[in-house]
């Protein structure tokens, strides 16, 4: 009797969710529970179509509620505009629209239709549609006002590339974007990316000014270094350390020598987490030297957008141009010396790149004239086909033929182009292609 | 059933589980690598945020990878049990090499069936290896008494 109480209790609480209360007849004993607990039946399987199905019918069944509360409202809300607040508010909005036709025109734009009946309309009779008009009328004003700067080539160009920048995400995987979607992208990407004015000053290039005078200030931190180097120089007890190191370092005592070889084995092996590798010391050379605002991440996204497609796209269509822009001298001449022995023999490079992925920072080292580079990897889909120039039959290659082709490509930064807006001073080394294989 | 695990869910779900396991696996233990490699290659200064983006960029692709090889893996490996109507280990061998043909299947014929064997003999070896150690430790059956003689 008393969990019979009990369970009518928990049927009728005050939930606005109706409660499914299923019970099971485990062993004779009746167990009555909530819907939210289905993980007790079946002895821990919630099954997920159930569950989903349970669900989309417990919303739907909320959103009855909802279209019920809505139409509620709105009859509530007819019998609000015949009080004399809604004409008052009716006439400010027929002034209101009056300023908005006069501004409107002054912009010179187009006024509509709609937004003139309105306007013009004798008093409109006290029912609820006064306020729904006004605001339609204000809503086509308002559209209609702004309609000549909506055609406008530049609003047309921007509302573009906000599209496409928004696209960029979900590059990151990979993906081959034509050379039009590429520039656009770009440039808008320029403009968003410095989104506070403290990014925009890490990220501009700095240059030297000569007006600025010969004098040094000396920087505010230089006092304490200087009186802790004094401190290191002349306190006996820092230098009595110092000294039983060096001694330690170089102590010929067998004992010694062989803790020696333990200790340094430790750091050997803690050093592989906390040392600094090749890679490390080639990019904060670039980070020192050339460009304060550099940072990996980015460059390997300029690349994978921007740099590479770019360079495959000039390098597959035989573009000189925009090869020379990229590319240092020894590069340039190797690649366009293959496609100008084609272009002598009058065939023409039909070759599409149909997918590029996998754009990887691979290291960085400092080559021996201390200029650093980066190395990146990168595997493309190509279809290689080679045409006869004058009659567009195929030379060489075949259309059905899709590889898969591993490519190495180095980069490096030079400083005096820091100002190219296309390149931002970085100029591709050397370009390869690694492998190939047929794939379908 | 001898073998049987009961610990794991029955076939159609068992596939979701063992493709969030694999992505769970692939995930940390990808972005763990990642981490390091990416905090090792960082110049001073940069090398927590070296780290962090290299685990960002790299580790849920190697989640993504394992999550494809467990799930299809899981789904062959139902397909298996259905059709033969039996649970034994020839499932999960025939399983993996299927799995492994197929990762490879656009390499061509020569490239799916060398994957394939490594998937089999891959999975044979796992599945050995089980079997051996649910040998070692299987409890012996406990020594009953034999029962009193009835008195007549």
């Amino acid at each position: 009797m008393m969990t019979k109480a009990l369970f009518r209790l928990r049927c009728t609480s005050a939930l606005s969710q109706p409660i499914a209360a299923r019970s099971a007849a485990i062993g004779g004993v009746r167990i009555a529970s909530m819907h939210t607990s289905k993980i007790q039946l079946n002895g821990g399987h919630i099954s997920p179509l159930k569950a989903f199905a349970d669900s989309v019918r417990r919303q739907v069944k909320e959103n009855q509620e909802l279209q019920s509360n809505m139409k509620l409202l709105e009859d509530h809300g007819s019998k609000i505009s015949d009080s004399a607040a809604m004409k008052k508010t009716r006439e400010a909005a027929s002034a209101s629209s009056e300023a908005i036709r006069k501004t409107a025109q002054a912009v010179g734009g187009v006024v509509g239709d709609g937004f003139k009946a309105v306007a013009e309309n004798p008093v409109t009779k006290a029912t609820g549609e006064a306020v729904k008009t006004t605001a339609k009328a204000v809503g086509t004003a308002a559209s209609a006002a702004t309609a000549p700067i909506r055609n406008t080539e530049a609003y047309k160009s921007v509302e573009k590339n906000v599209k496409s920048y928004v696209d960029e995400a979900s590059l990151q995987y990979g993906g081959y974007r034509d050379k039009a979607t590429r520039m656009q992208s770009r440039v808008m990407s320029r403009k968003v990316n410095a989104r506070t004015f403290a990014e925009y000053q890490r990220t501009r290039a700095i240059k030297a000014d000569e007006n600025a005078g010969e004098g040094v200030v000396l920087h505010k931190d230089a006092k304490w270094k200087e009186s802790w180097d004094n401190f290191k120089a002349n306190n006996s007890v820092m230098q009595g350390i110092f000294q039983a190191r060096k001694s330690y370092q170089e102590s010929e005592n067998p004992v010694i020598e062989a803790t020696r070889a333990v200790t340094d084995k430790v750091r050997g092996v803690f050093g592989f987490f906390f040392s600094e590798t090749e890679s490390a010391a080639a990019l904060r050379q670039i980070r020192d030297t050339i460009d304060p605002g550099f940072s990996l991440d980015m460059f390997v996204r300029e690349c994978r957008e921007f740099i590479i497609p770019e360079i495959l796209d000039a390098y597959l269509h035989s573009d000189a141009e925009t090869l020379k822009v990229w590319c240092s001298e020894a590069s340039y001449n190797v690649l366009t010396a293959i496609f100008t022995a084609q272009t002598q023999q009058g065939v023409m490079s039909d070759c599409k790149i149909l997918d590029m992925r996998h754009v990887d920072f691979h290291s960085a080292r400092v080559l021996e004239n201390d200029v650093p580079v980066i190395v990146v990897t990168f595997q493309t889909q190509e279809n290689n086909v080679f045409r006869n120039k004058k009659t567009g039959e195929i030379v060489q290659g075949s259309e059905d033929v899709i590889e898969a082709c591993h490519y190495v490509a180095i980069f490096t930064k030079v400083p005096e182009n820091a100002d190219d807006p296309v390149t931002n001073g970085w100029k591709m080394i050397d370009l390869a292609k690694q492998s190939s294989r047929t794939t379908w | 059933m001898r073998g049987a695990d009961v610990s794991r869910d029955p076939c159609p779900w068992v596939i979701l589980n063992d493709a969030g396991g694999a992505f769970a696996m692939g995930a940390i233990g990808g972005g763990t690598w990642h981490f390091i490699k990416g905090a090792r290659n960082s110049p001073y200064g940069e090398r927590f945020r070296g780290g962090v983006n290299a685990m960002r960029a790299r580790g849920p692709i190697i989640g993504g990878n394992f999550a494809v090889w467990g799930s299809m893996f899981s789904t062959f490996e139902c397909v298996l049990k259905g059709i033969r109507q039996k649970e034994d280990p020839w499932n999960s061998i025939g399983s993996g090499a299927i799995t492994g043909g197929l990762l490879a299947a656009r390499g061509g014929w020569r490239a799916a069936s060398v994957s394939a064997v490594f998937g089999g003999v891959l999975l044979a070896l796992i599945e050995g290896v089980g079997i051996a150690m649910s040998r070692a430790f299987a409890q012996q059956p406990p020594i009953v008494a034999p029962p009193p003689p009835s008195s007549q």
